[in-house]
């Protein structure tokens, strides 16, 4: 609230003021005319930039039509007309900060009654004494280990004004990659250095930075990548071969790596094709840590074979790893009693042990399919009588990759 | 004599009006429908009065949509103690003038200060009243009304007296009744005003000669001729304050006219099918004046009231909605789906208010006290006007609490973490979306500058994505089933044309959406609220566009409302200073005879009230025992398995538990247990749509039943067939639970390493624009195959990414089509048939789906062209890729095999992108297949997904020249980074396929992880 009369009170001084103003009567001289030699400026120099503006004094004046001069003073920052003013009886006109701490060609035009009196340029040259610093840029900011990639240095170094320096003043540009610095010095350019960084063919982190006298850029980082993956071998890690559905395989590459030696970053993914001898097709991925990827996958439940290969996609395949898996069942108990219910079991596996819980029994019963799963190595099914006619049936139980015909009477 | 002229009922009726609503405001409306629109809309005005454009919602709309009075004021009143104190402060107005309103109504109908002192009392809990305050939250309305009814009197006044003090007091307080709600002068007029024309004729004319009987057609007439022109000049000073208060409404109504798509409305309804709406919209506004309909008619069509009588006929028969046809016929196709139509019933119920206090008058004070206490006795005539008294405090306290029992609202929200969230580090600078905020949206969107692309004024928005569907807010879209879901899907999937990057979840149900759109989770504010964000969104422009408005437009908006207020004010504080000089009586008005003390058709009244009554509690009655039966579901077998999955619907477990087999020895506890170790789309982010129970075969104690559910999830609907076992024990039904599967995981404990990814952002603690050493490179991805393809009428670009950086990358594709000449024809996005997360080197299928809408005049047109832009940006998060699909193998067009999860964290909802191939092996279809289910760690997921049959799509166009990865060409790319590819993996990736329209089949999976470790 505060804020908000302050407001209202400095718009109406200001208001008050203009109204003021705008009543005092300007006296204007109007009759006098003015010639070329009445008013001569002391032609300014080149010189340094500076933010305390720059004060030119005139040779040649009159003190009585003074105030009918306009002085058009364009330079890098804008254009502006400019008043004399007569101090301690000396004439002059002040051009401001504004324009004199920007670098570059000044001109300047004195004026008066639509008539010019006077013109000229100067220039306004970067404070090479009082640097501030170099900008530094540096890009792509990730490169690949190969002799296709570079990245780019370039290099601004500007005084306390934020002015670029002149062509050709000198600059050392120079980067680090494992221990190795490679300097080299460079003149500047339409305000800029570059410099090409071929890729090296290891990976790591490439440092930049650039020196100028006493003044020195930020460090800038570049990392190296590896490059496109060349083919690698994989192996299998099971603690034992067979097919109780029950238990993990690792599939294992070794350490993958590009043409150069160098190891794949962290989180590459390796997908692991798997076909069986039976038709099936499974896939499992797994991301590199420190080149190695480890995917997993369930044993299957039928003996079979598979054949795996690891993928790289559109880049690189391992040589294919075969891996057979043995029935861990040799028979399918089965007993039938007298309330229509078939039992399956016990099934035991290669110890004798119970089969893990959860083992589908598939029994092909007429046209249809029907599912069990095991507990305790036992799988029951009862014939609902609803929908089964009494009489004589064939069922056909599969399970663990084994199968076995059984005849059923309904009743 | 009289002393004092104080009405002591009316100054009852205030005190407790205050008392009553002023204490239950306070819980009841900040979870209204609509109190906190009208908050938001005043936190626009308190912050910039004359500005009439608002950026906050709709990407930008005008608030010269809705009158400003109230809202006004309330902005004007949030400047001394908060929004909140300026809602609370002119809902205790609108308390006040409501009562007082219907005192002087009642004045006018029933000139008795009694009668008028009991309807103020009764006006106070009204049960109408109760729910337009406290259930919907309507201030303005309410404001409206009440206004109006203050100027009734004034109206009667001039015209039956021609004093011109009268015109203009009328006048005024009709100008403050149309900047406050415009729809209330322009129906009042039809309803409330016109009647009470008709009225003053009839008393004119009754005056004129001596007996009721002798106003006869003529005489009407003839008081109608003599008052014609102060009837006219009324009519049309007030038509031009109508259009005039409000000029600028008006114009914006013809400039933008609603041309949306109608959205539903409860208040349409047939009451009879719906009867949710039924209740809402019907009983409870009526509430216990439903009884009394025989007696309003009876008193309505009395000779003076008749024109209320046709008025009141017309309101009544409106409310009811879509219950008949009457209300369409009337209103017309157009007005019947802009309106709500609960305003009649509320309007309705007002105007029945004068005469219920009259009827309460008469029976607790009048002639039917005396009358009922001879034919039923002291006791019973107390006892019915105590049971009365207490059946309408108690709808009216049942109405107040409703909101408490039918949640309609979510849980109040803390909104400071999401204000906080906003105003930290320029995060208002894009576009965010509430999602599951129900109104509360709107508090929200005041407290906060940064805008959002949804809104909670409909009648508002300006996206053709929001207008061509009838969905109301894009944040309760579940509610609109696949309709809403796929409104918002167009703005999940597309959310750079919004500059929309993050989006404030409160219910879950919307994660697995975007997820699959690409969005991924930042953080768990303190409230609960899970924020979303999307990756490479430009931030709002500096300079946002917008209609603008006249100067004059502008001014009138902000300064005649108020003025209203004040003329109104002076003129009355001019009266009352008149009045208080000159003590004059004010004169009775017209002869009243027809009133209390007429006998006439009394004898029938009270019979057919009798009968209405009876009827009225047979029907409660009939309904209550419907409840009863609906609790009862173990009747049959149909409703005990609708009521046990509706139960497991809403997660009622323990009564879902209630209905299983006591025998099968499913104790709570293990119920539980399975239920808990359930999750995925279809437990966890499905809502039940609809049920169809088939009973396949039946006897006494046993049945087989077929349960067909719809469900609605965020990503598509899913039809499922439960065939379910139920057995009868002592007269109920019960379900016999299924078996659950008996697979047990491999190992007791497990050891996973994997690379996890953190990007800083910023490095230094500053708001200026990132530094340049701070901002990541983009990953570099290929676009290896593209092909745009028609399918039907319907075209679409499809195509392969590989990410061939060494960084994971976040992908946004973007597809464009083009005609020969190179007009752009449709751009969207790829929704969710693409992974957006990539790990280095890995690959993704993606389809993009263009909707391409033709005007009526523009013919079909083959693109010729197209045009992919991949964004990538580094992704750190969601780079879940362990579920696998495993042992798969086609039988008879069925893709069959298991997903095998061997991570430590679960996958909610597993996804299959299912490629396509010709016999060339050309990728030319891809497909996005769910699974209803998740995967826990180790475990597998048998699933069976049937394969695509229809015929192969025709390929428009296959090439890869205008194809972009972050702004620079694909073959440029592909030259630099990865010259020589190869064609490792593409023999084992493809799956081949017989007997069907292509070759070559591929599957790729992704999964939305729920709950991240």
């Amino acid at each position: 609230m505060m804020k908000l009369y302050r407001h209202i009170t400095i718009f109406i001084l200001i208001a008050v003021t203009a109204i003021l103003f705008s009543c005092t009567e300007n006296k204007a001289i109007t009759a006098v005319s003015i010639s070329e030699n009445d008013f001569k400026i002391e032609l300014p120099k080149d010189q340094i930039v500076t933010n305390n503006g720059i004060r030119v004094p005139f040779t040649t004046y009159d003190k009585k039509t003074y105030s009918l001069l306009d002085v058009v003073i364009s330079g890098t920052y804008g254009t502006t007309v400019l008043k004399t003013q007569l101090k301690d009886e000396q004439l002059s006109v002040y051009i401001p900060k504004e324009i004199t701490q920007h670098a570059g060609m000044i001109e300047w035009e004195l004026m008066a009654q639509q008539k010019t009196l006077q013109k000229g340029t100067f220039q306004l040259l970067p404070n090479l004494k009082k640097l501030h610093a170099i900008e530094n840029y540096a890009g792509p900011r990730s490169i690949i280990a190969n002799d296709r990639d570079y990245t780019m240095l370039v290099s601004i170094p500007i005084d306390h004004l934020d002015n670029l320096l002149p062509d050709h003043t000198p600059l050392k540009m120079s980067y680090q990659f494992k221990g190795t610095i490679t300097n080299s010095n460079k003149q500047i350019e339409s305000g800029f250095a570059w410099q090409r960084i071929p890729a090296p063919q290891s990976t790591g982190r490439l440092i930049t930075g650039s020196t100028m006298e006493s003044i020195s850029s930020k460090e800038l980082v570049v990392d190296v990548f590896p490059d496109i993956p060349v083919s690698f071998n994989i192996t299998k890690d099971s603690n034992h071969n067979y097919a109780d559905g029950n238990e993990l395989i690792t599939l294992k590459t070794d350490q993958i790596k590009d043409p150069y030696g160098n190891v794949l970053t962290d989180g590459t993914l390796v997908t692991f094709y798997i076909h069986d001898d039976l038709g099936n097709t499974w896939n499992t991925t797994a991301s590199t840590v420190n080149g190695y990827a480890f995917a997993k996958a369930l044993h299957p439940q039928s003996p079979s074979t598979w054949t795996v290969k690891g993928v790289i996609t559109g880049m690189v395949e391992s040589p294919e790893l075969d891996i057979k898996f043995q029935s861990i069942i040799d028979q399918i108990p089965v007993s039938i009693d007298q309330n229509n219910t078939i039992t399956i079991g016990p099934l035991t596996s290669y110890l004798g042990q119970i089969i893990p819980d959860g083992i589908p029994v598939t029994l092909k019963f007429k046209d249809q399919e029907i599912t069990v799963r095991t507990k305790n190595g036992m799988a029951r099914h009862i014939f609902d009588q609803q929908f089964n006619e009494s009489g004589n049936y064939e069922v056909m139980i599969t399970t663990l990759g084994k199968s076995t015909v059984k005849r059923i009477e309904l009743r | 004599m009289k002393t004092s002229k104080t009405n002591k009922y009316l100054i009852t009726a205030v005190l407790l009006g205050i008392i009553f609503h002023g204490t239950s405001m306070f819980f009841t409306l900040e979870r209204t429908y609509d109190a906190l629109i009208h908050l938001f809309f005043a936190n626009h005005y308190a912050t910039s009065w004359f500005e009439p454009w608002s950026y906050t919602w709709y990407t930008g709309f005008t608030v010269m949509g809705y009158p400003p009075l109230v809202h006004q004021t309330i902005g004007t009143l949030s400047l001394v103690g908060g929004l909140k104190f300026g809602m609370f402060t002119v809902a205790l107005l609108g308390v006040i003038l409501f009562i007082t309103g219907v005192y002087r109504f009642t004045k006018v109908l029933i000139p008795n200060e009694k009668v008028a002192g009991y309807a103020a009392i009764m006006a106070v809990f009204s049960s109408c009243f109760v729910e337009t305050l406290h259930i919907f939250g309507q201030l303005p309305s309410i404001i409206g009304i009440s206004i109006l009814m203050h100027a009734l009197p004034e109206i009667y006044k001039w015209i039956k007296t021609g004093k011109k003090v009268y015109l203009f007091k009328s006048l005024a307080l009709i100008a403050v009744t149309v900047t406050s709600h415009h729809v209330t002068p322009i129906f009042g007029m039809v309803f409330f005003i016109f009647p009470l024309i008709g009225t003053v004729i009839m008393d004119t004319s009754r005056e004129q000669v001596s007996s009721n009987r002798d106003v006869t057609f003529f005489a009407f007439a003839k008081a109608l001729w003599n008052k014609l022109p102060r009837i006219i000049s009324f009519g049309i000073c007030s038509l031009i304050l109508i259009i005039g208060c409000i000029l600028p409404y008006w114009i914006n109504t013809k400039n933008n006219p609603i041309t949306q798509v109608p959205i539903p409305h409860g208040s349409r309804d047939n009451f009879v099918e719906v009867t949710s709406s039924g209740l809402v919209f019907f009983i409870i506004p009526w509430g216990i004046l439903l009884l009394f309909l025989p007696y309003f008619f009876y008193r309505f069509y009395s000779k003076r009231l008749l024109f209320f009588g046709f008025s009141f006929s017309l309101l009544f028969i409106l409310g009811t909605g879509g219950t008949t046809p009457i209300p369409l016929k009337i209103l017309g196709e157009n007005a019947f789906n802009i309106l709500t139509l609960d305003r009649f019933t509320l309007w309705a119920s007002i105007m029945a208010l004068p005469l219920f206090g009259e009827f309460c008058y008469r029976f607790t004070d009048g002639d039917y006290k005396e009358l009922l206490q001879k034919k039923w006795g002291a006791i019973v005539h107390r006892m019915s006007g105590g049971f009365l008294a207490i059946a309408f405090i108690f709808m009216a306290v049942f109405t107040i609490t409703l909101g408490k029992f039918r949640p309609s609202q979510p849980d109040t929200i803390n909104m400071q973490p999401i204000v906080n969230f906003l105003n930290e580090d320029d995060h208002d600078k894009w576009r965010y979306l509430p999602l599951g905020f129900g109104d509360q949206m709107a508090w929200l969107s005041a407290q906060t500058s940064a805008s959002t692309v949804d809104g909670n004024y409909h009648s508002a928005r300006r996206l053709p994505e929001l207008t061509s569907r009838a969905v109301e807010r894009l944040e309760n879209s579940k509610y609109r089933g696949i309709e809403g879901i796929g409104s918002l899907q167009q703005f999940l999937t597309v959310p750079e044309k919004f500059h929309l990057k993050y989006v404030f979840s409160n219910d879950k149900f919307y994660d697995p959406l975007l997820y699959f759109t690409g969005w991924h989770r930042l953080s768990l504010l303190e409230n609960g609220i899970t924020v979303w964000e999307k990756a490479g969104i430009a931030p709002l422009p500096r300079v946002l566009p917008k209609d603008d408005v006249p100067l004059f437009q502008k001014l009138m908006w902000g300064i005649i409302p108020f003025s209203t207020v004040v003329i109104s004010l002076i003129l009355y504080l001019g009266t009352m200073w008149f009045f208080s000089f000159k003590r004059k009586e004010e004169q009775q008005l017209f002869i009243y005879e027809n009133g209390p003390e007429t006998r006439k058709g009394q004898k029938w009244l009270y019979r057919i009230t009798l009968f209405w009554i009876g009827i009225m509690i047979i029907l409660t009655a009939f309904m209550l025992y419907g409840i009863y039966v609906k609790k009862a579901v173990q009747l049959t077998p149909q409703s005990v398995i609708t009521a046990y999955y509706d139960a497991l619907d809403f997660k009622e477990f323990e009564r879902a538990h209630s209905y299983i087999d006591p025998d099968a020895a499913k104790d709570i506890s293990q119920f539980m247990l399975e239920i808990s170790v359930t999750d995925g789309l279809l437990s966890s982010y499905a809502k039940m749509d609809s049920i169809a129970v088939t009973i396949i075969d039946n006897n006494e104690l046993k049945a087989n039943a077929v349960a067909q559910i719809k469900w609605i999830t965020p990503l598509k609907e899913i039809n499922t067939n439960h065939t379910l076992s139920l057995k009868k024990n002592n007269g109920k039904w019960y379900i016999i639970p299924e078996t659950i599967d008996p697979d047990i995981p491999p190992d007791q404990l497990m050891f996973e390493s994997s690379t996890r990814f953190y990007n800083h952002g910023k490095r230094k603690i500053t708001s200026e624009q990132t530094f340049h050493e701070d901002v990541l490179k983009q990953p570099v991805v290929e676009v290896t195959t593209a092909k745009m393809i028609q399918r039907d009428s319907t075209f679409y670009i499809v195509g392969s990414i590989q990410n061939v950086d060494n960084i994971p990358a976040d992908i946004a594709v973007t597809g464009a089509l083009y005609d020969s000449e190179n007009n752009e024809l449709a751009r969207y996005n790829a929704q969710d048939i693409v992974k957006h997360k990539l790990l280095a080197k890995e690959t993704t299928p993606f389809l993009i789906h263009f909707e391409v809408t033709y005007g009526e005049e523009q013919n079909f047109i083959i693109p010729t062209n197209f045009e992919v832009q991949v964004k990538a940006n580094v992704a750190t998060t969601d780079l879940y890729k362990s579920v696998a699909p495993a042992q798969l193998h086609i039988e008879e067009s069925r893709l069959n095999g298991f997903l095998f999860n061997p991570s430590i964290e679960a996958a909610t909802i597993p996804q299959l992108l299912v490629s396509y191939y010709d016999d060339s092996r050309e990728l030319i279809w891809t497909e996005a297949v769910y699974i209803d289910e998740s995967v826990r760690p180790q475990r597998k997921r048998p699933f069976s997904i049937p394969l695509n049959q229809e015929r192969l799509p025709v390929v428009l166009s296959n090439s890869l020249k205008n194809i972009s990865i972050n702004g620079l060409p694909n073959e440029s790319i592909s030259n630099k980074v990865h010259p020589q590819r190869t064609t490792a993996g593409d023999e084992e990736f493809l799956i081949p396929v017989k007997g069907m329209p292509y070759s070559f089949i591929s599957i790729t999976s992704n999964a939305y992880v729920g709950n991240p470790r």
